[in-house]
């Protein structure tokens, strides 16, 4: 079955499920526990949470947190789950101005350090460029298809 | 009744309160393993010290109806009988008829109660083991074991007595004595053997008193205490005469003070209890310790306290937390009228800190007196859940956890009705019988769990059911018909909206609610309870899978923190817990809207509420030029500005409901006295986010286009200046013909896009030497999370898209998608290339479409410009190409717009030979932008 992750969503699910979603500057973390077939993917928008936490798949700091917290519920071990990232596009180039926003390549770094914090490491990663993605993450295989345009 | 036996009365109810709550425990545990001797053991000796209790105390048929009881648990317990559910059930019943004579005797409702048919059902249950009981006369013969249950103290007169007895060297003396049962006049009798005792000594106390052996339910057994120098068997063969049963004499030789059982109330200024001889058998002894040690009877280092001599405490607690913040502050004036270094004045300063620190700890001990565990409310359920699933014949488990969490008095005492509400709702309707749960692959057996723990300043109590859970759709089809919500709102209202119709009185009708898969039944009740004690309810649902009543209280009811606030001179305090932050503002960032007030804090539309008009206070003036104070509440995530003139300064407050001494009043909570002695009102927050949020329901979220409708109300624009007048009436002649051909009315920002689609297709059929058409076959106002819902169906789409952001004053932007097969044909034909000449998008097809855009977007800009005569430029255009899910991505990144509005415009571009092309036009602003154009043109 597949389940698709929309922005600032946190799903988990089994082997032989697969999780499905399209990013833009967004930044996809796949995280997977090879032992027992069980990942999980984190929409993540922005790099940081400013005061609103209820929507904890938005953030960088709160989204892989509480990925991993799920995980652990579902019978994971943190030293068992290995990381994959995609995504984080500058979608639109400015012609002749500095995109002072830059939201994709703050999300990549906010999203890496997060996993460092947590002691996740990343096995694989597709970031950056000016187009957008499709990923496709398999947890029977833990590998991850990524499409993208052109 | 005299004051001593009263005093025993009370005593009795609340001991054989515990002893109700004992034996439905164990009356439970032994339905689940019936073998079990230990609980058979428990629930005898709660039955036999009930029985002893009852004859002490003077209700002879409870006496007998538990020795009833007792006797067909011996049976039991020496294995005669087994128990059976007959047994089970006769028990229950007759616990629930203990408890409501209880309560009746409680409430001084006195009658005799009616025992025979229970007397009956156990005689027929005990003769059901085949042995004739033939114990007849011992049906009154527990009054034997009674002293044991009574407690006696000296008083100082007394103890006076017997000191001077020993110094005259004269024994003291307890006589027990137990006149026969079958005397009539046993109250006769007693008189007599007094006499003969008063012969032989000094009588120093009598148990029961003398008020008590004359009325009709005395029972034959009563002790004295004497002295005497006489020796014990000249004193009892004295005494054993006719139709006396039994004697019994011991010494008691301390030379202080005596206590014969030990009685908690006045147990303080007595010594420890010295002798024990008023027991009868022995066995009966070990069973009455360990009765004691099996925690029925309270023990000794408890004191019961009546609870409203706590809460008078509590009150004065309160008052001293409220005194002494008084006290700091006259500390701090005092201090400077000091030099820093003064003695007197360090000295003050440590003092009233010391004092201060007392004052905290003796709140939260104080606090800590009031607080239960919820164990008392739980165990109940044992009961209820039992009965329950029987009645229904569906099989349940309780699973209890976090019992010892504690919880205020109060809540303790409130907090029973709702929940069973909520477990009767889980059994009746929640979990389902016993063949549908097998089909649908369930464990036979359900579950429900009630869970307690405390988290931060709240305590949260669970209660959930592993049933079939609410049907979220029917729920929505009886809000509809039962006329709660309009049929197009209840289709767009969240989960969590529709769920809280279920907490709606007349919800609960058994009739409706059998069609709404059951829930409801007197939710209304459990919803008004919790939030009279300042919380709420949530609840989750999963169909099939079970329902999760939250119940989210506070920790403690009585004191809270609260900001003091001045309005009009008057005092007024907002409970901390509620206020986000504090601001201020002048009077030109007040917009009104609709005739409320608002004001923008950070991308945010903050209404304001008047108080001064609200509370009567000689409504609001506002100075020109003077900062307005405005305190920002917050609930339920819906913030609210308060005005006030003056904010004081944080305090500590005692809550006290105004109901009690005034009456209810909307919009206050209650009142509370300062240190100082004022009264200040308490400020109802969550009433006034309520009443804030019926008006925004009412609106339903039509005010912005409607904010509009108002700023391009001609009439008022066309005292404006010459210039404006004549731009406007250019403009108004071009709605007029717009509204003309579209024959109904559009709101100002569809016709301005429709207008300025005009001026785009014009330049656009200039640059082409074309002729070209661009009209919007639909424009919807829309929130940006809606347009991203509303577009998914086709994420992976390749998309062209084109954003342009305004610059200047006012913040908007305009994105240009069209999918990848009309970009290309649009490419095609403008470029009077023949159609399919363009294979793959490239560079030169995402500048025409930044090109269109650039075009149309510019148009609607420039047409805003000049109508508002404001500075606002288009800025280069950002193109991109891919699929449609990342464009939106990005789009709603840069922008943040998930909280923006959007006017979401299906737009057609038509060209030669009628070819048509479908793009859409998404032109975002926040809600800030409307309101500065309202400025603009009301300025």
């Amino acid at each position: 079955m597949q389940h698709n992750v929309r922005i600032a969503e946190i799903k988990i699910a089994k082997r032989p499920d697969e999780l499905v979603c399209i990013l833009g500057s967004c930044v996809g973390v796949c995280l997977w526990d090879p032992n027992n077939g069980l990942g999980g993917l984190v929409h993540i928008m922005m790099p940081e949470s400013n005061e609103d936490k209820r929507e904890k798949g938005k953030y960088a700091d709160t989204g892989v947190k509480a990925l991993v917290e799920k995980m652990e519920i579902k019978g994971s071990r943190l030293s068992d789950i290995v990381a994959k990232i995609y995504g984080g596009a500058s979608m639109f180039s400015m012609t002749g101005k500095k995109n002072t926003l830059n939201i994709g390549e703050r999300n990549i770094e906010a999203v890496k350090k997060s996993l460092k914090e947590i002691g996740i490491p990343v096995v694989h990663e597709e970031l950056g460029g000016t187009t957008g993605r499709k990923i496709i993450f398999n947890l029977d295989t833990g590998k991850v298809e990524v499409r993208q345009l052109k | 009744m005299s004051d001593k036996t009263s005093e025993y009365k009370v005593l009795f109810l609340e001991e054989s309160g515990e002893y109700v709550t004992a034996l439905n425990e164990n009356l439970v545990a032994i339905e689940k393993d019936k073998g079990n001797r230990r609980i058979i053991d428990n629930i005898f000796r709660v039955v036999h010290t009930l029985k002893s209790s009852a004859a002490a105390v003077g209700y002879p048929e409870l006496s007998e109806l538990s020795h009833k009881a007792e006797d067909l648990m011996q049976k039991i317990r020496n294995s005669e009988l087994e128990i059976t559910s007959d047994i089970i059930d006769a028990f229950f019943e007759f616990v629930d008829m203990v408890r409501v004579y209880l309560k009746d005797i409680s409430e001084n409702k006195v009658y005799k109660l009616n025992i025979e048919g229970m007397m009956k059902r156990f005689g027929c249950l005990i003769d059901s083991a085949g042995k004739e009981d033939k114990k007849e006369a011992a049906a009154v013969q527990p009054a034997a074991d009674k002293p044991a249950e009574i407690k006696v103290v000296f008083s100082e007169y007394e103890k006076k007595m017997i000191k001077e007895a020993k110094k005259q060297e004269r024994m003291i003396y307890c006589v027990t004595v137990s006149i026969d049962p079958r005397e009539q006049m046993k109250w006769l009798r007693t008189e007599l053997i007094l006499n003969k005792l008063t012969e032989m000594g000094e009588m120093i106390k009598l148990v029961p008193d003398k008020d008590e052996i004359l009325k009709p339910g005395y029972n034959g057994v009563f002790s004295v205490i004497l002295s005497s120098a006489q020796k014990p068997e000249n004193i009892t063969g004295k005494i054993r005469v006719d139709l006396v049963k039994e004697v019994k004499i011991s010494e008691v030789t301390d030379t202080e003070t005596f206590t014969l059982v030990h009685d908690p109330d006045r147990g303080k200024d007595e010594a420890r209890p010295e002798k024990k001889e008023y027991i009868t058998k022995e066995d009966e002894t070990n069973l009455l310790s360990q009765a004691k040690e099996y925690n029925i009877i309270t023990s000794s280092d408890t004191i019961r306290v009546p609870v409203n001599k706590l809460d008078s405490l509590m009150n004065l607690v309160g008052e001293l937390v409220i005194t002494n913040s008084g006290l700091k502050k006259v500390e701090s004036r005092i201090r400077g009228l000091f030099t820093e270094n003064d003695v007197l004045s360090n000295e003050m300063n440590f003092v009233t800190d010391k004092v201060i620190n007392i004052v905290s700890e003796l709140q939260i001990n104080v606090m800590n007196m009031r607080m239960l565990p919820i164990a008392n409310v739980f165990n109940q359920f044992n009961r209820v859940v039992r009965d329950l699933s029987k009645e229904q014949n569906k099989q349940i488990d309780l699973v209890l956890k976090g019992e010892e969490t504690e919880l205020d008095k109060k809540v303790i005492d409130e907090i029973g009705a709702p929940l069973t509400h909520l477990v009767r709702n889980s059994i009746d309707h929640g979990i389902e019988k016993m063949d549908e749960r097998l089909k649908k692959g369930k464990p036979v057996k359900g579950q429900i769990m009630m869970k307690a723990v405390h988290e931060g300043n709240h305590i949260i109590i669970s209660v959930k059911d592993d049933g079939r859970g609410i049907d979220i759709e029917k729920v929505k089809e009886t809000a509809v018909k039962k006329g709660l919500a309009s049929r197009q709102d209840a289709e767009n209202m969240s989960e969590e909206q529709l769920l809280k119709f279920i907490f709606k009185s007349g919800f609960s009708t058994k009739d409706e609610i059998s069609t709404v898969s059951g829930r409801g039944v007197g939710l209304d009740v459990v919803h008004n309870v919790i939030t009279a004690l300042g919380g709420h309810v949530n609840i989750k649902t999963r169909k099939e899978e079970g329902t999760e009543f939250i119940i989210i209280l506070p920790l403690t009811l009585a004191v809270t923190a609260g900001i003091l606030v001045e309005l009009n001179q008057s005092l007024y305090a907002i409970p901390i817990t509620y206020i986000r932050e504090c601001i201020k503002i002048t009077k030109h960032e007040i917009k009104t809207i609709e005739g409320y007030m608002t004001v923008k804090l950070r991308d945010e539309i903050l209404p304001l509420i008047d108080l001064h008009s609200l509370y009567d206070e000689g409504g609001l003036k506002i100075e020109e030029g003077k900062e307005i104070l405005v305190i920002v509440v917050n609930y339920q995530n819906k913030a609210v500005g308060l005005v006030v003139d003056r904010i004081i300064g944080e305090q500590e407050i005692v809550l006290k409901p105004l109901e009690k001494h005034y009456k209810v009043i909307k919009g206050l909570s209650g009142a509370a006295i300062l240190g100082d002695g004022k009264i200040v009102l308490i400020i109802d927050v969550v009433a006034l986010v309520g009443l804030y949020r019926e008006i925004e329901e009412r609106k339903n979220g039509v005010s912005e286009v409607r904010a509009v409708d108002e700023v391009w109300d001609l009439e008022e624009v066309n005292q404006k200046g010459q210039m404006m007048k004549e731009k406007l009436d250019k403009k108004r002649k071009e709605i007029k013909k717009l509204e003309e051909d579209e024959g109904e009315k559009e709101d100002f920002v569809k016709k301005l896009v429709n207008t300025s689609f005009k001026d785009a297709a014009l330049s656009l059929s200039h640059l082409t030497n074309e002729q070209m058409e661009i009209y919007a076959t639909s424009i919807d106002l829309m929130s940006g999370e809606e347009m991203v819902n509303r577009i998914e169906e086709n994420l992976e789409e390749p998309y062209c898209c084109s954003m342009m952001k305004t610059e200047g004053e006012i913040n908007a932007s305009m994105v240009f998608l069209i999918s990848k097969e009309e970009a290309i044909r649009l490419y095609d034909i403008l470029n009077e290339k023949k159609e399919g000449t363009t294979k793959e998008v490239d560079i030169d097809v995402t500048s025409a479409i930044g090109e269109i855009n650039n075009i149309m977007s510019s148009a609607f800009i420039n047409n805003l410009a000049n109508l508002v005569d404001m500075k606002i430029n288009p800025s280069v255009p950002m193109n991109s190409y891919d699929m449609l899910g990342a464009l939106m991505q990005g789009v709603v990144m840069q922008e943040e717009f998930l909280n923006k509005k959007v006017y979401f415009a299906n737009t057609r571009i038509k060209a030669k030979e009628d070819k048509e092309f479908v793009t859409r036009l998404m032109i975002m602003s926040d809600k800030d932008t409307l309101f500065q154009l309202i400025k603009k043109i009301k300025g």
